[in-house]
């Protein structure tokens, strides 16, 4: 079991009144999967993956990455984990205007402050892995926003973290980038064994996944299980959607 | 609910902003109308002689206070847009036209300026009243003059105010002609990315420009007109503009450079912050340049303090003065009857013979093509010429000089320059025998208090001690108006006692002086003959005030007064201390609030990248130290580059002064040093207060 998430609750407070945004939410991914998150807007998805990545604190519940408890570390604690056993893949890409494609891959180690021939050698693999060496010395102004986000991938496995968690990584891209975007998540499962945690209100990017989560009102719908092919899944998950908006 | 109103909530929402653009506003008309307003009173003007050098260093550091105020004001006037922008771009956004908002922002800011001007301009005069009464009171013993505001210190102060008014409504009108309303409400986080990326052979070369820019503006000229007689002119300035490319040069590489080069690790290490730095890059540099620029001015304004400081007159008598014969010059006994009248007494009174002789000597000047031109004249010049006997009676000195040979009589450090050379002297006109007496140059004589101060006893100015049987050839048949008396002595009593004997005795001697002492320093009755009309401009009358002798005086017959040149620099020292320091606290003022404005553009520039890397695992060590960086940039390389050029320039310009690294000037050299740290502790203060402040708005302080 990679990521274990335990009866996790979150409130907004609002004046006098309080939003539940979480409600007791548990689910476990395993090693080496690709789970997708779902739902419509205001389902909690993205407050949850926050929780997760421990940007924001949560009241109740337990968030377990492998052994570890997040929520009872420490904030020096909780950067070590973000940069040593996380992966970061954002909507917007993240990604900072003055360096380069490889430079940006390299930001993860070099917060670590590693052996640059070390660091050097994985950016190259990496960059490679996703198609992109070509624009190792380009900006992200000189980018598409695919290459930009196959970048972010590349960076979010710099530190061959355990879990990669990944907001909306398609939310920006046309269908084209999209798909590179997903390959290169499918190209980081299968070669690197990594395992992927990604927010989406995509279905066919969530069709690439082994399993989806479906999230309606701060706590968890349902769960699909990929069995058959993805155009399969793709329609098993279109129903379950058209379900969850009353038929529509 | 209007537009004001919600204007006034936002006002009242940002109320650190607010007062951080007020503060410099007000701050920056204080300084400067305090400064004109001190400048414009009488106790500054009666001791400016017209047209002389001082006037002119004193309007020369105000121009260079004004623009430093002026950018600090800018400065801060840019920030406040900046905070505004994106309320007014989502106002823009949501509807608001453009030129209501852009009416609304005007009338604040015309309403904030104008309480920041009259403020500014009521706390100046108060800060200007309290200094010149301070300068009153040092000056008091010598000088009648008093502190007084005047129409035009006042005016001038105003109208500063205004054209800062000007200036910030200027740009808040270009600020509000953008038409693209996310630029607007993104300008916060406006990124001036560095166009080049730059090897660190455009860093040498930034060195080699500065190193030439030094030579062109400073040496250059020296070694053409030393070693081949030829003047370059004024266009050598444009040598300072190599030093200006020189330094924008370095800070660029310091700025944008980032090849992993001989240290790949530290290039890794480092990556974010270059990075970070890059994309601010040109703001950054231009800041960057402005803090050394401001850094030097201020330095280099100073710089006259120690300078004036490390003067030493050397002068060997109180009193010294020369007059024809034909003058009706105070008698001994007369003298002492004006020192008792004034509570002091006069010791070592001496007497001495001088005449004046006719003597050959060479003329130089340049020519229209730059040239030196050498023209040696039988009769170049009249010369006082003294004898042994005279010489020794009057200083102690005794020389020994043969026949047809003579020495000049000097002050310990004079030196030859281009124009002027020892010796240039070679025969003398006899009257009686009507001939030409050949002359030999023996060497300097060292008698300060007989070197007539003008001329530094060159040249024209060249006083002459002869063999006794040479003078005694020479004096026959010479007219009274042809034969002078050198008086010196010594005082004793209290200094203001002194100050006042000297205002009498200035008195009784210019009014009796005959008509031939009545001329300009540089007048030559020889040259005058030969260049006829062409001469007329020096032969008006001597500039004198019989009644106030601390005014500059244009008189080749002004007495040398000791007690009251040393009221006079006393006062001149007050002068400029007050003058040039405050000019030194408003350039290092800009300095800081330029420094402080910027680090907090940094901060807001970066917010987002700096929450990036949160994300990405860079613990709050790890962004500090990267916050630390940033801001750091923009005070270390600045203060070292300021301090260091201004150093190399003035060890440069001393030494090029007479061709000699003096231990006065080494002096002058340690003192600025010191001005330098002092500086560059100030500027730790400011980075300090600019880390808390942006520590404080991304939420990086522990």
């Amino acid at each position: 079991m990679m990521l274990r998430v335990e009866h996790l609750y979150k409130s907004y407070q609002a004046g006098k009144n309080r939003y539940e945004v979480l409600k007791d939410v548990s689910f476990e991914v395993q090693e080496g999967e690709f789970v997708a998150v779902m739902g419509p807007s205001g389902s909690g998805k993205t407050t949850l993956l926050n929780c997760i990545s421990c940007f924001i604190p949560f009241e109740e519940g337990t968030v377990r990455l492998k052994d570890s408890n997040l929520a009872k570390l420490t904030e020096k604690q909780i950067a070590k984990v973000r940069n040593n056993k996380l992966g970061f893949v954002f909507q917007d890409f993240m990604l900072l205007d003055g360096l380069t494609v490889f430079e940006n891959v390299c930001v993860p180690k070099s917060i670590r402050k590693e052996p640059f021939e070390k660091m050097e050698k994985k950016a190259e693999n990496l960059l490679h892995m996703f198609g992109i060496s070509e624009i190792a010395d380009k900006y992200p102004a000189e980018i598409s926003g695919g290459q930009k986000q196959r970048t972010a991938v590349a960076r979010a496995l710099m530190n061959d973290p355990l879990l990669i968690l990944a907001d909306e990584p398609t939310g920006n891209l046309d269908s084209r980038s999209s798909e590179a975007v997903i390959g290169a998540f499918l190209d980081a499962q299968k070669k690197l064994k990594a395992t992927t945690f990604m927010v989406t209100h995509d279905s066919f990017s969530a069709s690439y996944c082994d399993r989806v989560i479906v999230m309606r009102d701060g706590a968890i719908y349902t769960e699909l299980v990929k069995k058959g092919n993805r155009r399969e899944f793709m329609e098993e998950l279109l129903t379950v959607l058209r379900d969850l908006n009353g038929g529509e | 609910m209007t537009l004001s109103t919600l204007w006034s909530r936002l006002r009242k929402k940002n109320k650190g902003d607010y007062w951080q653009f007020r503060f410099c506003m007000t701050f920056a008309v204080l300084l400067v109308s305090s400064l004109l307003m001190m400048v414009g009173s009488p106790l500054i003007q009666d001791s400016l002689p017209a047209g002389g050098d001082s006037g002119k260093q004193i309007y020369l550091i105000c121009g260079v206070a004004l623009s430093g105020c002026i950018i600090f004001a800018a400065y801060a006037a840019r920030l406040f847009l900046r905070y505004k922008s994106r309320e007014i771009g989502i106002f823009m956004a949501l509807g608001a036209e453009r030129n209501v908002l852009a009416k609304a922002l005007s009338l604040e800011l015309a309403k904030i300026i104008g309480v920041c001007a009259a403020v500014g301009v009521l706390l100046g005069a108060v800060i200007a009243f309290i200094v010149g009464k301070l300068m009153e009171m040092m000056t008091a013993s010598v000088s009648d003059s008093e502190f007084a505001f005047t129409v035009s210190g006042v005016l001038a102060s105003v109208l500063y105010a205004a054209v800062l008014f000007i200036m910030v409504e200027i740009l808040a009108w270009r600020a509000m002609k953008r038409t693209n309303i996310l630029e607007v409400i993104n300008e916060q986080r406006r990124q001036e990315p560095m166009k080049k990326a730059v090897s660190k052979s455009y860093f040498i070369s930034g060195i080699i420009l500065t190193a030439v820019g030094f030579f062109g503006a400073v040496v250059l000229e020296q070694i053409t007109v030393y070693a081949f007689g030829l003047w370059l002119g004024g266009w050598t300035n444009a040598f300072y503009l190599l030093i200006l490319l020189g330094v924008y040069r370095m800070l660029v590489y310091a700025v944008s450079s980032r090849q992993k080069g001989r240290n790949p690790q530290k290039y890794y290490n480092n990556l974010i912050n270059y990075g970070m730095i890059k994309f601010q890059g040109a703001s950054v540099v231009k800041n960057m340049l402005v803090i050394t620029l401001l850094i030097f001015a201020g330095l280099y304004a100073i710089s006259y303090i120690p300078a004036n400081m490390t003067t030493d007159t050397m002068l060997e008598d109180d009193f010294s003065y020369r007059y024809l014969n034909d003058a009706d010059e105070p008698s001994k006994a007369e003298l002492d009857s004006l020192a008792d009248q004034n509570g002091i007494s006069i010791n070592d009174y001496r007497e001495g013979e001088f005449i004046r002789v006719i003597g050959s000597g060479t003329d130089r000047d340049m020519s229209d093509d730059n040239k030196l031109i050498e023209i040696y004249y039988d009769e170049y010049a009249e010369y006082d010429c003294t004898s042994v006997s005279e010489f020794e009676k009057l200083t102690g000195t005794k020389l020994d000089i043969s026949e047809g040979s003579y020495y000049q009589i000097e002050g310990r450090n004079a030196y030859e320059n281009i124009w002027y050379k020892f010796g240039d002297m070679d025969k003398l006109y006899c009257q009686s025998e009507e001939q030409f007496l050949p002359m030999k140059y023996l060497g300097n004589t060292t008698y300060h208090s007989l070197v007539i101060t003008p001329s530094v006893g060159m040249n024209t100015g060249s006083r002459f001690v002869l063999n006794d049987e040479d003078f005694s050839r020479l004096k026959s048949g010479l007219s009274e108006k042809k034969q002078e008396t050198q008086v010196l002595f010594n005082t004793e009593g209290n200094l203001k006692c002194m100050a006042a004997f000297a205002g009498d005795f200035y008195e009784l001697f210019v009014n009796g002086m005959s008509e031939d002492m009545n001329v300009m320093d540089y007048y030559n009755a020889m040259e005058g003959e030969r260049k006829g009309s062409d001469y007329a401009d020096l032969e008006e009358d001597a500039t004198v005030d019989a009644k106030n002798p601390l005014k500059e005086t244009d008189w080749q017959y002004a007495p040398v007064m000791e007690p009251l040149l040393k009221q006079q620099r006393t006062m001149l020292l007050a002068n400029r201390l007050l003058l040039f320091g405050y000019v030194f606290l408003i350039c290092f003022a800009s300095v800081g609030i330029i420094g402080y404005t910027r680090s907090q553009g940094m901060g807001i520039a970066n917010a987002q990248a700096f929450e990036d890397i949160k994300k990405l695992g860079a613990d709050r060590h790890y962004r500090r130290e990267l916050m630390k960086s940033q801001i750091k940039k923009v005070f270390v390389l600045p203060t070292i580059i300021g301090v260091v050029l201004l150093l190399i320039y003035e060890a440069m310009t001393l030494t090029m002064n007479d061709k000699n690294f003096s231990a006065a000037d080494r002096k002058v050299l340690i003192i600025l040093a010191g001005a330098g740290i002092i500086a560059a502790l100030y500027q730790y203060v400011i980075y300090r207060a600019s880390l808390k402040k942006v520590g404080n708005f991304l939420k990086l302080n522990s």
